[in-house]
């Protein structure tokens, strides 16, 4: 009576491991540092100001706010032996920067020792920046400062060069920072001259821009966050004022697109 | 009689629970092998796209380095041997070989001011090496996607149904030991 139980349950032990060892797998321990609770600027490097960074968060949240597109900025002291376009290809995907449907994430890395920068486009956005224009943002932004060690300015510049350039790109003019020459232009001379009708909405524009910000802007905005949490002065961090929120990646992927430079 | 009975149900449904085991693993060898066959046409794509910028570099290069032949004459002839190469293996070990020469070019060119302050020149060498990156992804995903399928094919118990079924491990994207070269940055 009792051997039919056995030899059954044996069976059944059996098929279940099977089942069990199929789907055991392991997973790796990642060498790659987290992303801040700010998502938009993780400065592990110290070398930004607490003012670049509040720009960065702000800048960078409405971007994705408006159009999806991640711009997320990673300093380092060391790259530890890697070769850049390794780690920040990794970490692009690591984090997830961008969405994950359309893959618009830019990631830019800067690494204080090795005085290598760069600047990494996810697959969606390879056609709208492509390997040369990033490689502009560079020379004409980040390593002019970056040669005389001043990070925090170059890393400031080419994130709003970016940020300019991806609402360009996605057609929404009204959000470009008024007065940024596109980065097209800035070194070439313009094909066509605009025409007269399309000056009138620019100045428009810049109007009803200008009388916006005075009355919202981000200097209004930010009191609110910090009261929400602590005043804690840790290093240059914003922790007290996020609380349980915070932003995260949206699953974005990259393909190796960008373009590096040592200075 | 009510015995037997509850003995052919727990019989059956073991069956149907080993029966939902081998679809499930059929599937997943499957998935991973339509994986790595995905990554392999990238290969392919990332292949063309730098075929597509090399000789536009190599002709502005050319403006400004007369002396170098020797690495233009090592990207021609790397150039021809991709496209003619007829097996995987040609195929691999010439893009190998093109990869060394495209990148000892633009080392030389780095190391180049009067190439480093032409914007334009600058524009098509970060093409080429966006390239060259993009393609380096791409070998490597595709390896990943290999290791993951010949795991399953290797693993147990996962290797029964591959058996069964007859799938086979698949080969990684690698040269040869014989034709890897050591980059030689040429001294100016």
């Amino acid at each position: 009576m009792k051997r039919w139980k056995f030899v059954l349950s044996v069976w059944l032990v059996v098929v279940l491991s099977l089942c069990a060892l199929t789907l055991s797998g392991c997973s790796e321990e990642s060498e790659y540092p987290k992303p801040t609770k700010a998502f938009y600027v993780n400065d592990y490097a110290n070398v930004l100001s607490t003012e670049t960074e509040k720009i960065i968060l702000s800048k960078g949240a409405t971007l994705a706010q408006k159009t999806e597109a991640q711009v997320v900025v990673l300093t380092i002291p060391s790259l530890d032996e890697e070769p850049i376009e390794e780690y920040a290809l990794n970490l692009g995907r690591e984090w997830g920067i961008g969405n994950e449907e359309t893959n618009t994430g830019v990631l830019i890395l800067l690494a204080v020792e090795d005085r290598e920068a760069r600047i990494e486009v996810g697959y969606g956005l390879e056609g709208r920046l492509p390997d040369s224009k990033a490689g502009r943002f560079l020379d004409a932004y980040a390593t002019p400062h970056f040669q005389k060690d001043d990070f925090d300015a170059g890393i400031r510049e080419t994130y709003q060069a970016i940020i300019n350039e991806v609402y360009l790109e996605f057609d929404m003019k009204e959000d470009v920072d008024p007065g940024y020459v596109p980065i097209d232009q800035k070194q070439q001379q313009p094909q066509n001259p605009l025409p007269d009708v399309v000056m009138l909405i620019i100045a428009a524009v810049f109007v009803v821009g200008f009388s916006g910000l005075s009355v919202v802007g981000r200097r209004r905005g930010w009191p609110i966050f910090l009261m929400m949490g602590n005043h804690h002065h840790r290093g240059g961090g914003f922790g007290g004022g996020f609380g349980g929120g915070g932003f995260s990646g949206g699953g974005g992927s990259f393909g190796g697109g960008g373009a590096s430079r040592r200075f | 009689m009510k015995k037997s009975t509850i003995i052919w149900i727990v019989v059956a449904a073991v069956a149907v629970i080993l029966l939902i085991w081998v679809i499930a693993s059929y599937n997943g060898l499957v998935s991973a092998e339509e994986n790595a066959n995905e990554k392999w046409s990238t290969i392919d794509v990332r292949l063309t796209e730098r075929a597509d910028k090399i000789p536009n570099l190599v002709n502005s290069a050319k403006l400004y380095m007369n002396h170098e032949n020797e690495i233009f004459d090592k990207i021609t002839e790397a150039r021809k041997a991709l496209s003619s190469a007829s097996s995987i293996e040609d195929k691999i070990a010439a893009d190998q070989q093109l990869n060394t020469a495209v990148n000892q070019l633009l080392a030389v060119m780095e190391s180049n001011p009067e190439i480093k302050a032409d914007a334009a020149v600058t524009a098509l060498m970060d093409e080429v090496s966006g390239a060259e990156n993009r393609l380096s992804v791409a070998r490597k995903d595709y390896n990943e996607a290999v290791k993951e399928y010949n795991s399953s094919v290797r693993r147990f118990p996962s290797n029964i149904i591959a058996s069964l079924f007859g799938f086979e491990k698949m080969e990684m994207y690698e040269a040869a030991e014989s034709d890897r070269e050591t980059p030689v940055v040429p001294v100016e």
